[in-house]
């Protein structure tokens, strides 16, 4: 197998960068674009010019802040220490505020640089939306790169709206690494399993699907590179051997296929799908379902095996055990009991007619019972 | 290339793959669940056998010799004194091993008159103090959760392992808020119990990771991981969950009546170099007695040795030899051995007496 | 014949690996060749196997069927068939049915005069699944630990197996193949809205060409991949994402038996930070 796979390109053609298609606002375009001969080993060689009007200047202000607010909250909570920042920087964390807050606004230091955070970032994001939407009016394009970012930010936008729903700001997602790590877990636990929810089980099939369709037509692509199949834009308006070949290696494969065209329809729509379903699974948590996995056994989802345990319903009662969460807030600081005082003899005298009255109920209960005997 | 050199550049990586999971580092993996459920612990040989080595039990004493009858002779005698003084000399002489060195009696006694609680100089002996409540406290866990120390039992050693302070005491700070659940917070449960949402159930995501913090210091403490006790599937069940869970139910409520009651108060006693940065009292955790075991000292069972710490009136068959039973006492019949008796128990722990588990039952610890 | 209008001067004979001739046909679209033999046996036998694991189950409910594997105790030994045998045997039937599907799409490839990316791509798939029912048990010494085939089955041992770990996610290998699936999921959105939008702009206006696709994203971001380039990407996303995947299942047992946070010690007790 000696052949050029087409992975990396071993020839590169220079001319001179492209300055891009005159559009109105062409002024904002920042640079003439320079070539890198690494970038150009795999895909296009120019870097630049890069389109930078009020919308994308204004999106990365907002995104800047956002990041500074994260990165300087996460750094004070080591003291200040650069040497401890850099070294627990993955464990480093923005928390959200505790659950006493609910929905009110609580002080900065517990809570509130992190909806700030967090209202920075949003904005931002919804800036850059707003660009990509305006780049693709101002090239004469379809919107489609938009509606589905759009897509992306609705899945965003649950992350808000279910602690708004569940009542409670402490419900987010803490910006942090390892943090928003765990609160996946947190998550997934807190609701009783959420493999069992179908539209995250949804979500998956779509993401794992995109891969394998990226899998298929990137292979597909470059295995009919030979004959142009990467020129796709012309493939579709004038199909030529490529876009055949392409079709036929799938049909005969597995007695279907796509279009040119129509490939990239079913990967807008598996990568789109992606978000949106995992977006309703997170808005049907905590507030419609609280724990999926008995919505499994009431909807008949759940394999049965063998009871790995034998309880009777009263012993299962019994083991129960109180939920953490009664009320909103149930952390109270541990306190200890009294200071340390030195011992007196006073005090000594006390401890011994404690330890003696201690000792003697001890003793009166070591006789065994048979009649409590397990059987 | 040439194609030798592909061929071996392709094997390379799958023989060394094929190596490293070889010989001592192999990984031995115990089934717990049902097949295909995945629930299982992984072990790797060498590091097990290198952790097993390090566990290193003191000899037992020999048992017991004649003893002149009647009560002990000494005075202020206010918790093993239903003991013969051989017996009580022999108990000494071992906690002095699993405590303070063997023969170091100084470390709890004023040497010039044993049975002062004062040193010479007028200052109290906290640690003659504390180990007294010690004592109170390992006949209390023996006597009182069997059905977490089961036929095993704890001695001195089961936390000391030698040495004045065990590992794993903790104290009150902000990151070991958790550790709480073993003292004075009692709800860990985050999972409801029905499909829809319910007012019950108010826990927050961040209550979840504190139980979810819990469960890991507990998992590293017995050295296993979440299956040892759970389906994950359904954390909150215990029919799906293996019996273990019920024992570990047990181990907590050990804790908490240990903590509570035996160490938290002793914040008075000890000086305060022993004590946290809040003042507060060392107090114990799953790790203080596992140490990264799943069972302590890997299921040594040393207390069945040492009838002054039984708090039970018989262990393994034999007869608690209170000082005034005749030698050879045929009187009460022993049950059989591997059926531990069952004292009055709380109401919970009666309620998980019936739960025998499938391979446990035979079990004869 | 089911042929499409360009179809007939692309049925040629040749591109077999095995066979020649011998099964160089198609039955209606469907390519047949050598594999697609082998194929169809596996996945009938295959298929009618797992029909009968259901039987022996309590359940025909579709998402309840389990097939489960062996105990540990079996070893590396062939179980019982009603003890976890059957599910051995599927697997080989599964293991047959895809190698053959990826040397059937490489006769086709041949045949079609293409590169043969499809079914290296399809084989990055192939190895991960050969490494979870096949490598890792055998690593472990038992065939026990595979997954369970049914829907709902195997997330729970998905599920089992992340715990074992005490907190998957901490895996490194983990965090990159997750890192490489959402990626994949980003620039398949990208690649795919671009090329809708070009070739389908609002009414008026005419298809854009490849400078269009060019100037969009170097406006938007700073740099447009290129249309070779976005396939390039997209084939490594994807198979890499296939790739970290079995080596983080891999080295989780064999290779690493404690919790997956505690591997982080390394970094927290670097010598540097004293």
């Amino acid at each position: 197998m000696l052949e050029y796979q087409n992975l990396f390109t071993r020839v590169q053609v220079r001319t001179v960068p492209e300055a891009g298609i005159a559009i109105e606002g062409a002024d904002n375009r920042i640079g003439t674009g320079v070539f890198s001969s690494l970038a150009g080993k795999f895909g296009d060689a120019q870097i630049g010019p890069v389109y930078l009007g009020t919308l994308g200047v204004l999106s990365l202000l907002c995104g800047f802040v956002a990041f500074e607010i994260i990165g300087l909250n996460m750094w004070a909570s080591v003291n200040w220490s650069l040497g401890e920042f850099i070294r627990q920087l993955p464990w480093l964390a923005l928390e959200p505020p505790p659950p006493q807050f609910g929905l009110h606004i609580p002080p900065l230091r517990q809570g509130g640089w992190y909806l700030m955070a967090g209202f920075f970032l949003t904005v931002s994001i919804l800036l850059w939306w707003l660009r990509t939407y305006r780049r693709a009016r101002a090239l004469g394009m379809g919107t489609h790169l938009p509606w589905a970012f759009a897509s992306a930010i609705f899945l965003y936008s649950t992350f808000f709206i279910q602690p708004l729903l569940v009542g409670s700001w402490s419900e987010m997602v803490p910006f942090g690494l390892f943090p928003h790590l765990d609160w996946t877990s947190a998550f997934s636990i807190r609701y009783g399993n959420l493999y069992y929810n179908p539209f995250h089980a949804l979500s998956i099939v779509f993401l794992y699907g995109s891969a394998v369709l990226f899998a298929m037509h990137g292979a597909t692509i470059l295995a009919t590179a030979r004959v142009g199949g990467e020129r796709e834009i012309e493939q579709i308006t004038d199909r030529g051997t490529a876009a055949e070949r392409s079709m036929l290696i799938w049909r005969w494969t597995m007695g279907f296929n796509a279009t040119m065209e129509s490939i990239h329809r079913w990967a807008w729509w598996f990568a789109v799908l992606t978000t949106f379903t995992g977006g309703i699974g997170i808005l049907l948590t905590g507030t419609v379902v609280e724990n999926w996995y008995l919505w499994g056994v009431k909807h008949g989802l759940v394999s049965p095996y063998p009871a790995a345990n034998t309880l009777t319903p009263e012993q299962q009662q019994l083991l129960r055990g109180r939920y953490q969460g009664t009320a909103p807030d149930s952390f109270p600081s541990y306190a200890p009991k009294a200071a340390a005082a030195v011992m007196d003899s006073a005090g000594m005298a006390a401890m011994k007619a404690d330890t003696a009255a201690q000792s003697d109920s001890s003793k009166t209960m070591t006789a065994p019972d048979s009649a409590r005997r397990t059987p | 290339m040439n194609r030798l050199a592909r061929a071996i550049g392709a094997c390379t990586p799958l023989l060394a793959l094929a190596l490293a999971a070889c010989g001592d580092h192999n990984t031995d993996s115990v089934q717990v669940g049902y097949r295909g459920v995945a629930m299982e612990q992984n072990y790797d040989r060498g590091s097990l056998k290198a952790k097993f080595k390090q566990v290193k039990i003191p000899a037992t004493l020999p048992p017991a010799g004649m003893s002149p009858p009647g009560p002990l002779p000494w005075k202020n005698v206010q918790v093993l004194n239903d003991v013969s003084v051989a017996e009580f000399t022999r108990t000494m002489l071992a906690m002095s091993t699993w405590v303070a060195g063997t023969g170091n009696c100084a470390y709890c006694h004023n040497v010039a008159n044993f049975a002062d609680d004062t040193l010479p100089n007028g200052k109290p002996l906290y640690t003659k103090l504390v180990a007294r409540r010690m004592l109170q406290m390992t006949r209390h866990i023996n006597a009182q959760y069997p059905q977490h120390v089961k036929n095993t039992g704890v001695t001195c050693y089961t936390c000391h392992m030698g040495k004045p302070l065990p590992n794993g005491l903790w104290y009150y700070t902000n990151q070991t808020d958790y550790l709480r659940h073993y003292l004075d917070r009692d709800g860990a449960r985050v999972v409801s119990h029905t499909v829809a949402p319910s007012k019950a159930n108010r826990s927050s995501v961040k209550q979840t990771e504190w139980t979810y913090a819990l469960m890991i210091s507990q998992s590293k403490s017995l050295g296993v991981n979440c299956t040892y006790c759970h389906n994950s599937r359904q954390f909150a069940s215990w029919t799906q969950a293996p019996p273990t869970r019920v024992q570990a139910y047990h181990g907590i409520l050990m804790l908490r009546d240990v903590n509570s009651n035996y160490l938290a108060p002793l914040q008075t006693v000890f000086p305060a170099v022993r004590l946290g940065s809040m003042g507060d009292a060392p107090k114990a955790q799953c790790v203080t007695c596992h140490n990264g075991a799943y069972r302590p000292l890997y299921g040594a069972q040393m207390v069945k040795d040492y009838p002054a710490l039984w708090g039970r009136e018989e262990w393994n068959g034999k007869a608690f030899p209170r000082w005034g039973a005749a030698k050879d006492s045929t009187a009460a019949a022993a049950p059989a051995p591997g059926m531990t008796p069952a004292p009055v128990a709380p109401a919970a722990a009666k309620a998980a007496a019936a739960v025998s588990g499938g391979p446990a039952g035979n079990d004869p610890r | 014949m089911a042929m499409l209008s360009f179809e007939k001067k692309y049925r040629v004979r040749g591109g077999t690996l095995i066979g020649g001739d011998l099964f160089d046909f198609w039955f209606g679209p469907f390519y047949v060749g050598f594999f697609g033999v082998t194929a169809i046996f596996c996945i009938v036998l295959g298929t009618m196997l797992c029909v009968w694991g259901a039987a022996m189950g309590p359940t025909w409910n579709l998402w309840q069927i389990s097939i489960a594997p062996p105990d540990l105790k079996y070893g590396l030994m062939l179980a019982p068939m009603r003890e976890g045998g059957l599910w051995q045997m599927i697997t080989l039937c599964a293991i047959g049915a895809f190698v053959s599907w990826a040397l059937r799409q490489a006769e086709i490839s041949r045949k079609l005069g293409m590169g043969l990316h499809v079914p290296y791509a399809f084989g990055g798939a192939i190895l991960a699944y050969v490494t979870l029912v096949v490598i890792r048990p055998l690593l472990l010494g038992a065939w026990g630990h595979g997954f369970p085939y049914g829907i709902f089955s195997h997330l729970d041992w998905v599920s089992n197996v992340g715990y074992q770990y005490l907190h998957f996610h901490y895996n490194p290998a983990h965090m990159i193949a997750v890192t490489f699936f959402f990626t994949n999921c980003l620039a398949l959105a990208m690649h795919g809205s671009l090329i809708l939008s070009v070739t389908n702009p609002p009414k008026g206006q005419p298809v854009g060409t490849s400078e269009t696709e060019n100037v969009f994203f170097r406006d938007l971001l700073g740099y447009s991949i290129g249309a070779i380039g976005i396939h390039r990407l997209g084939l490594f996303l994807a198979v890499g994402a296939a790739v970290w995947s079995a080596i983080c299942i891999v080295i989780s047992g064999p290779f690493w038996t404690q919790g997956w946070p505690e591997w982080w010690g390394w970094w927290l007790n670097l010598p540097i930070w004293r």
